[in-house]
């Protein structure tokens, strides 16, 4: 794994221009070496439990979760990831064009680690992306997966 | 066949209630002052229709042809009759649109003058000519039996008639336990007290003329708290225990002789009956009334909510395609700027330029939404407070436009929700920052406001002043008093205006001396 960045990333994202321009901000700055995207909560969930289609795919180490999405939402998924004792330990961050104080709050209640309101200027939203990049790089560390035979 | 039959039983029930009627010393011999069947027949051709008049007439022939009349005065005054109850019930039906609940004031007073005075003149003016004509009736007691046939006739339509008017249909549903109580008691109160003042209950001789008025309070009673039916039935039933009690030489109008007493009794009893309907039905309209009023502002309310929930919704769905355009050709405009001409980069700087507008725009609509749909944490806080706070907020944008910020003294205590407090101030400090006189840096005070509407804060500048015309529209959405060279979107005045509005107080612009305005802002009292 190239130590500046992080290994796999899960994008949980319906919009596709979000897609997009998350991915593209996120390579530019070398972010994560993989990254894996899905369009709804369902496949999120399928892809974190491996089902069907998913069954080779990596464990990520972050995920980036919009909370509005079609079949089921960021909420949902955020919580079955918390109560999961697999998965538990990935760093969720809630990444949304929603700046409802109340939806910040049940973000943070249900176990994620940081909130972030979609800017609607290119310059702001890549900024945004660096800054997250960088705290996660360089200030935080990413939990390591529990040992299963612990 | 069941019009027969219900023609057949009009003719019974009018021929043996006017048996009774004629017992109470007819006015030579056939003007009573007691006839419930005027009430009866006119409360049956309301109920049941117009087409039942023959059981009027068939009545009121048999009865008066029983009763010694000639066949022909009989035939007259059986007309008379009959006509009174066909008139007074088309007149209410066709001109008042009469509701046999007379729940509403106009059901009152059309039975009372349509119905009560007018129509019983028709019936005893037929009957008592009839009788004249065929010499039963002296023309010197013609008055007399004239007055006593119409005073007996409006006594049954003002006391029988509204009992089964508003009997009819049975009242479906119970009442709540303690109604049952007080209903009563009402009753309980209205036979002993019934009894006390028109049967001499408790007393030996009733030498209390005032007794009479006892009748008010129960029926006033009946009005407010049951409505015209209860109304209807004290009335009926206080009437009835009053004729009793006369009949049987009792009660406080007895004066010479029967006919003589109940022309004062009657008399009573019409003004008591007449006031009590008419408070009945005006009570009824004010609960209906209110009623609806509830009824319609909880409509509003929810109507409110779902809007602001719908202007929430819209406002969040619009916000994302056009975060896309606007990012996107934010992207173009930093990556391809150069592989378009300069028209091309102008019109990239046109779609830049709108959908930053719009996003601005749907940012305060949300803005201002949320502000309707907020709980207020009213807090006792002084102005000054609340001034700095906006002030600090604005710090850089002070500096920048090298505006004089003047902060006033003594602040009042304002009973206000802080957060939209300052967000009120704010608004009101950065619509000033945009105005300064020519060439010069704004110049702007925030100082204390007490006067009508309560206290205040009032921010005052130095800029060319708000046109009268527009000083209303200003606090509106979107509603701008400059163009466009001047930035924002004319939702700043409008949230300042919810701010206040939401605390009960109000927002306004005042010319400032030696020019420029003052936005004045209360909280209420």
């Amino acid at each position: 794994m190239n130590p500046s960045s992080i290994g796999v990333l899960l994008l949980v994202e319906d919009n596709d221009d979000d897609v997009l321009l998350i991915r593209e901000t996120i390579q530019d700055a070398n972010f994560a070496q993989r990254i894996f995207i899905v369009t709804d909560g369902e496949q999120a969930m399928e892809f974190l439990r491996k089902d069907g289609q998913y069954k080779e795919v990596p464990v990520p180490n972050i995920i980036i979760l919009d909370i509005r999405m079609p079949k089921k939402d960021g909420f949902k998924v955020l919580r079955e990831i918390k109560e999961n004792p697999g998965l538990c330990h990935i760093p969720v961050i809630i990444l949304t064009a929603s700046d409802k104080e109340k939806d910040m709050m049940k973000s943070y209640e249900k176990g994620a680690s940081s909130y972030i309101v979609k800017p609607a200027e290119h310059a702001k939203f890549c900024d945004m992306i660096r800054h997250m990049v960088f705290y996660w790089k360089s200030v935080a560390s990413i939990p390591a997966a529990p040992d299963p035979s612990a | 066949m069941a019009d027969l039959v219900r023609i057949g039983i009009l003719a019974a029930v009018y021929f043996w209630t006017a048996k009774f009627g004629l017992m109470m010393d007819a006015v030579s011999g056939f003007a009573t002052l007691v006839w419930p069947p005027a009430g009866i027949s006119l409360a049956a051709l309301l109920l049941f229709g117009l087409r039942l008049w023959p059981g009027v007439a068939l009545g009121a022939f048999l009865i008066n042809y029983s009763a010694g009349a000639p066949a022909l005065a009989a035939f007259g005054m059986a007309l008379g009759n009959t006509l009174e109850a066909l008139a007074g019930a088309y007149w209410l039906q066709q001109k008042i649109g009469f509701r046999n609940s007379m729940d509403r004031l106009r059901d009152v007073l059309g039975l009372v003058t349509m119905a009560a005075v007018v129509s019983t003149m028709i019936s005893a003016t037929v009957g008592v000519s009839s009788l004249w004509m065929s010499g039963v009736v002296s023309p010197a007691s013609f008055r007399s039996t004239w007055m006593a046939w119409w005073l007996g006739d409006m006594m049954g339509d003002l006391i029988v008639a509204p009992l089964l008017l508003t009997w009819n249909p049975l009242p479906s549903g119970g009442l709540r336990r303690y109604r049952v109580v007080e209903a009563a008691c009402l009753a309980a109160l209205v036979v002993v007290g019934g009894l006390i003042i028109f049967r001499d209950l408790a007393m030996s001789e009733p030498k209390f003329y005032s007794l009479p008025y006892l009748v008010f309070p129960l029926v006033i009673w009946a009005a407010v708290r049951f409505g015209p039916r209860a109304t209807a039935s004290v009335t009926f039933v206080i009437s009835a225990l009053a004729i009793w009690g006369m009949a049987q030489g009792t009660g406080p109008f007895r004066s010479g002789g029967l006919s003589d007493s109940l022309i004062y009794l009657q008399s009573f009893m019409g003004i008591v009956a007449v006031t009590a309907m008419v408070l009945a039905a005006a009570v009824s309209e004010r609960v209906k009334s209110e009623r609806t009023m509830k009824e319609y502002a909880g409509e509003l309310e929810v109507a409110n909510a779902d809007l602001a929930m719908m202007i929430d919704v819209i406002a969040h769905d619009l916000k994302e395609p056009l975060r896309s355009i606007e990012t996107f050709s934010q992207m173009l405009q930093e990556r391809y700027a150069k592989e378009v001409d300069d028209r091309g980069r102008d019109y990239l700087r046109r779609v830049i330029r709108a959908s930053v507008r719009m996003r601005q725009l749907l940012t305060d609509i949300l803005s201002l939404s949320r502000l309707k749909q907020v709980d207020l944490k009213r807090e006792r806080i002084n102005g000054i407070v609340i001034a700095i706070k906006a002030i600090e907020r604005l710090d850089a944008r002070i500096r920048e436009s090298h505006a004089v910020v003047r902060l006033g003294s003594q602040f009042p205590d304002l009973n206000v929700d802080k957060t939209l407090g300052i967000e009120a101030v704010y608004n009101l400090i950065l619509n000033a920052l945009k105005f300064s006189g020519e060439g010069r840096p704004p110049e702007i005070e925030v100082a204390a406001y007490q006067g009508p509407g309560g206290a205040g804060i009032v921010v005052k500048d130095r800029g060319p002043g708000v046109p009268v015309e527009l000083s209303g529209r200003i606090f509106k959405l979107f509603e701008r008093g400059v163009g466009r060279e001047i930035e924002g979107t004319g939702a700043g005045l409008a949230i300042v205006r919810q701010v206040v509005e939401r605390h009960g107080g109000k927002a306004w612009v005042e010319p400032r001396e030696g020019g420029g305005s003052e936005f004045i802002i209360s909280f209420g009292d």
